[in-house]
């Protein structure tokens, strides 16, 4: 063969071999199946990879991290609902239809009220409801909703209703929804005086949802503060500190949380009371924080970037403020978001023990207290309600704050 | 046109034989062995067609930075790369102490092939022995078991066998340290048992992984020595891996400079240190500071070792290069040639061959 | 073995000024609401229509000895409780509190510990499957499950069940007896009876506890299987079984660990809300009760109890860490 034959031959030989893995059974068993399956898997995917990765070169720490929360589509999704809850619960008043107060007559414990689009003789209409009331069974002793189908209401958005007071400042009487003649449209039914159910759990969403904000922030500072100081200086203050932190959590909650709020003055006003709760609530959440942060330092202290940085003469706030709190922020961040439903858990709790807010404020607690009856519950189940809305915040801020641990974790892969 | 590779090894494709052969001699060989890792950003190619050889009794030093891929292409001689990681082309031909050659890579995960091999037949010497020792247990117990797990002696013979080895290492009162957790001991001391428990069972081959990276230099000096002598004793067969010339230089009798993946150069050692052919193997070796000569400057590497994810085909040390050549260099991959008997150059500088493509090229 | 009983006398030795701490921060909470069981009292016979005057209510307070500054009252109090063994009265129970949680505490207790049994032995194995089989399917429900057990309070999860028991059978549970069982002398109906109420508890706690474990240790897992010690071990030729449970599962456990020093007082206070809701003899509804009333005694004996429990808990936890952790042990005792 001459030196092109041969040459031409390899040529032949490698073009093959490019274009067909190499059979099972040569080249290795187990590796082999594995290449094979494999290489199907990553050919595709080439293209919109090498896209990305050109921006990932010049991208910042906050970048990345967003980047890959982002990608983490549950929490993602789970971010912008709750986002459109505290924004329900900001603008509650407009969002419910009615009054928190607002009992309307024979309605007690009504039925949610069915929209339709689609009237008994198969007409289309835009959204309306039926005209509706209750009545006791004299049998059953139960409240039955019945249903009159030759009157038709409709549903608007952007109704006048009940006056409210938008924010706290603005007056007005605009609501999201509802009927301009005032039949009732109950979402998730009403309770024993009538009174809407979905506009109170609105209304009540802001005592839930808030109450988680103030009390950890407090939480945060105190554990923030006492975490990092005890283990930046360590020694006596650390002992103590330490010392404190196990009395404080010795103390069973339940008994503790039922002293302190039975010790706030009945004179109190609602929010000054919700205030109060916050406050206790969080003067025994800080304890957490306080540990991880204490841990954290701890670890960070001893890190070689540290002891440049003291070597250097800097004054400790100075170094635990730019050098040790980026390293402790995605912990923060993580542990806000598992703190926040407990506090909301917390506040639903004592308000279900009729030890939070009363009455005339309403919280998903004090909502639940109506259910608590197995009987009555059974006859009309919706009065779970705030229950499914309580769940699904908790479940979104734990979807968050996994997203984000997940994200901000440096050492995934 | 393309000029025929002249590699004298068969390739895999070549032989279409089903049973791997090794001829007499080498305790181990790899063939191409690609280990990629499938991450978000793309596939890393973290080792890509390595290939190499070790004989009984022999020292082969294996060079290159942070990054290049030696510690994967370590783990996965024995196969402990973990997903992301897969090993997806090559062969590991081991030849194990009764004289059958076995693939490696063909074995299924977990089977009675592969664990026999961990251990008994090839061992490794990891390279930080603090987070390598299980922290909860004592440094005896790890011993042991790594005795009792291929051999069939009661705890008490197992016990003698480490004390024993513990002091051929080196470790003095090693009844007391038997009992001692890892944390309670130094670094040389926590050093010196790894390696005790690498040759707990006698294995033909050892694989060091920067045995020696995380110690002191003079602690160094002597793990480096101990294991020598044991080599020299057993007639141990040893892959040095390290980013430190002076290390291999003294130690190793053949090596491979690797980068990004590749191995660029491979000879003796007195090959590569006399006449190195490699423009990265130059620059090492002129980064090395000489205490014999005054200099104004440090030599250095310009640029640091990107990572091998979509660079394409292309030379890996292209882009740090003084001396590629536009349009050759950052198009096509070169391929090893050998430049004179036992010394291979993987560069256009210094030859025209070419790497063919396969199977990955366009990954 | 020297290092660890060193450290277990000096956790003992500090255990006791803590000790003498928490009963005083007991009782100070107990103090907190304002008037005392008097009050209650006069309440409540205003509400039957009888009425007390001022006189008879100070002399009252004075036969109780509830007009003495409340140092003087504590340490009575804890004169009594250490050497007479006399935790005091319930005014509303009108029985010494050493009766009434002689017969609460144990009852607790069984139910406390069997759904602890119950969740650990299905926790455990659940988690180290969700770590290693991470991203699979199974992974993904059991993630999902325990999500949502963490995020629903134990006294809905049980006023759900009740409800759907209640819908499909007709059958209400009001505790751990049916109404017509609750007196009667022990009979096998008496057992049947007990086992159709009984469930509903021990799914809701053990439901409870689930979620929190498994994820614990999940993420502790996950974070061992990472580490180059594992490796280390695969190299020695074990097998994968033998690696996992040898090695990063042993060092997993640690964190479950300090749970353990909770379940002491878990176990002899119970789910208070959860309790109230099922209305179950435990001492949970009683110490509700109590506080409300301002049953002084009572209340002060469990909060203490309960409060002297969860100390010695946490010191069990320690100790029982630096047993598995040999890191612990020196490291503390090189800083003490």
């Amino acid at each position: 063969m001459t030196d092109l034959e041969t040459a031409l031959d390899d040529d032949v030989r490698a073009d093959e071999r490019r274009r067909v893995p190499a059979p099972p059974g040569e080249g290795g068993g187990y590796t082999a199946r594995r290449r094979a399956a494999l290489l199907r898997r990553s050919v595709g995917g080439r293209r919109s990879r090498a896209a990305a990765r050109e921006d990932l070169y010049e991208a910042s720490q906050r970048t990345l991290v967003l980047r890959r929360f982002r990608r983490h589509r549950l929490a993602h999704l789970s971010l912008y609902l709750l986002v459109a809850m505290y924004v329900c619960a900001i603008l509650a008043e407009f969002v419910a239809p009615y009054d928190k107060l607002h009992s309307f007559e024979d309605q007690k414990y009504a039925a949610p009220t069915q929209i339709h689009v689609v009237d008994e003789d198969g007409g289309w209409h835009l959204p309306f409801v039926y005209s509706s009331r209750t009545e006791i069974d004299q049998d059953t002793f139960t409240y039955e909703t019945v249903v009159d189908t030759s009157v038709r209401h409709p549903v608007q958005l952007f109704v006048h209703g009940d006056e409210y007071e938008l924010l706290g400042l603005i007056p007005a009487d605009v609501h999201l929804f509802g009927t301009p003649d005032g039949q009732p449209v109950f979402l998730t039914g009403a309770d024993h005086l009538g009174r809407d159910s979905f506009s109170r759990i609105m209304v009540g969403s802001r005592i839930s949802l808030l109450v988680g904000f103030g009390g950890v922030v407090v939480s945060f500072v105190l554990g923030l503060l006492i975490g990092g100081l005890s283990g930046y200086l360590g020694g006596r203050v650390d002992a103590v500190s330490q010392r404190a932190i196990d009395l404080i959590i010795s103390i069973p909650l339940i008994p503790l949380w039922m002293a302190l709020s039975a010790a706030v003055p009945q004179t109190w006003s609602g929010v000054q009371t919700y205030l109060a709760i916050t406050l206790i609530l969080s003067l025994v959440g800080w304890t957490g924080l306080a540990r991880v942060v204490r841990g954290r330092i701890i670890a960070l202290r001893e890190e070689d970037y540290v002891t440049a940085a003291r070597v250097s003469a800097m004054r400790t706030p100075g170094i635990i403020g730019r050098h040790m709190l980026p390293a402790l922020t995605s912990y923060l961040i993580v542990h806000i978001t598992i703190a926040i439903p407990g506090m909301i858990l917390g506040e639903t709790t004592l308000s279900f023990l009729g030890l939070g807010i009363s009455a005339p404020d309403v919280s998903w607690g004090s909502l639940l207290q109506g259910a608590q009856d197995v009987t009555v519950v059974s006859n009309y189940p919706w009065l779970l309600a705030p229950a499914v809305v309580l769940v699904i915040a908790v479940i979104l801020f734990n979807f968050v704050g996994d997203g984000l641990r997940d994200a901000s974790d440096p050492y995934q892969n | 046109m393309r000029l025929t590779p002249t590699r004298t090894d068969p390739r895999p494709g070549d032989t279409g034989a089903t049973t791997a052969t090794l001829p007499d001699g080498p305790r181990m060989r790899v063939d191409d062995l690609r280990t990629y890792f499938f991450t978000e950003e793309g596939v890393v190619k973290a080792v890509d067609g390595v290939s190499l050889e070790v004989g009984a009794g022999e020292t082969i030093g294996v060079i290159g930075e942070s990054g290049c891929g030696k510690s994967i292409m370590a783990q996965s001689l024995m196969r402990l790369v973990r997903p992301p990681g897969e090993i997806v082309d090559g062969r590991v031909l081991l030849r194990s102490r009764d004289g059958d050659v076995v693939d490696l890579l063909a074995a299924e995960p977990g089977s009675p092939v592969l664990r026999r091999t961990r251990g008994a037949e090839v061992s490794m010497v990891f390279q930080e022995p603090m987070t390598s020792f299980s922290p909860v247990h004592t440094i005896g117990r790890q011993i042991v078991e790594a005795i009792r797990v291929h051999e069939n002696v009661s705890k008490d013979e197992a016990k003698e066998r480490v004390v024993d080895l513990l002091t051929r290492v080196g470790i003095s009162n090693p009844r007391q340290r038997f009992g001692e957790y890892p944390h309670q001991m130094s670094g040389g001391m926590r050093q010196r048992a790894m390696i005790a428990m690498a040759l707990a069972c006698s294995p033909s081959l050892i694989v060091a992984d920067e045995p020696t990276t995380a110690l002191d230099v003079t602690i160094q000096a002597q793990i480096l020595e101990l294991l020598d002598s044991l080599q020299a004793e057993r007639g141990t067969a040893m892959i040095l891996i390290s980013h430190n010339m002076g290390v291999i230089a003294e130690h190793a009798d053949r090596l491979y400079v690797m980068y990004l993946g590749r191995v660029v150069e491979s000879g003796t050692t007195e090959q590569v240190f006399d006449d190195p052919r490699h423009p990265y193997t130059r620059k090492l070796l002129a980064a090395v500071p000489r205490t014999d000569r005054r200099v104004e400057r440090l030599e250095t590497i310009e640029g640091s070792v990107p990572t091998p994810v979509g660079l394409g085909r292309r030379c890996g040390f292209a882009s740090r290069c003084t001396v590629a050549i536009d349009g050759r260099c950052d198009t096509v991959v070169p391929g090893l040639d050998e430049v004179e008997p036992g010394h291979h150059v993987r560069c256009f500088q210094v030859s025209d061959a070419e790497e063919p493509d396969h199977a990955w090229s366009d990954v | 073995m020297g290092p660890v009983l060193r450290y277990v006398g000096r956790r003992l030795l500090l255990m006791i000024p803590m000790l003498v701490l928490i009963s005083f921060l007991s009782f100070v909470i107990i103090q907190l609401p304002p008037g005392d069981y008097v009050d209650t009292y006069a309440r409540n016979l205003a509400s039957e229509g009888g009425s007390v005057n001022a006189d008879q209510l100070a002399a009252l307070r004075a036969q109780y000895g509830l007009d003495q500054p409340m140092l003087v009252q504590y340490l009575v109090w804890m004169k009594n409780i250490l050497f007479h063994w006399d935790f005091g009265t319930s005014f509303a129970y009108n029985q010494p509190v050493s009766e009434i949680l002689a017969e609460r505490v144990p009852r607790t207790m069984l139910i406390s510990l069997v759904s602890i049994a119950l969740t650990w032995a299905i926790a455990v194995p659940v988690g180290i499957y969700s770590a290693v089989r991470k991203y699979s399917v199974g992974d993904y429900v059991v993630t999902f499950l325990s999500f949502v057990g963490l995020a629903v309070p134990g006294f809905l999860v049980a006023l759900v069940l009740m409800l759907l028991v209640y819908d499909h059978t007709g059958f209400l549970i009001t505790g751990l007896f049916s109404p017509p069982y609750r007196e009667a002398p022990w009979s096998v109906d008496r057992v049947l009876d007990l086992l159709r109420n009984v469930w509903l508890p021990l799914v809701v706690l053990t439901v409870a506890g689930i979620g929190g474990i498994v994820r614990v240790l999940r993420a502790s897992l996950l974070d061992e299987l990472g580490k180059q010690y594992v490796v280390t071990a695969r190299a020695k030729g074990l097998t994968e079984g033998q690696v996992l449970r040898r090695y990063p599962l042993r060092l997993a456990m640690n964190p479950l660990l300090s749970t353990i020093g909770w379940m002491l007082p878990a176990t002899v206070g119970g789910e208070i809300v959860v309790s109230k809701v099922l209305n179950l003899p435990t001492t949970g509804p009683v110490l509700l009760e109590s506080i409300q009333s301002q049953d002084m005694y009572l209340t002060g004996a469990i909060v203490l109890l309960l409060s002297a429990l969860t100390i010695i808990g946490t010191v069990i936890s320690d100790v029982a860490l630096a047993v598995a952790d040999p890191r612990i042990r020196y490291e503390r005792s090189r800083a003490a």
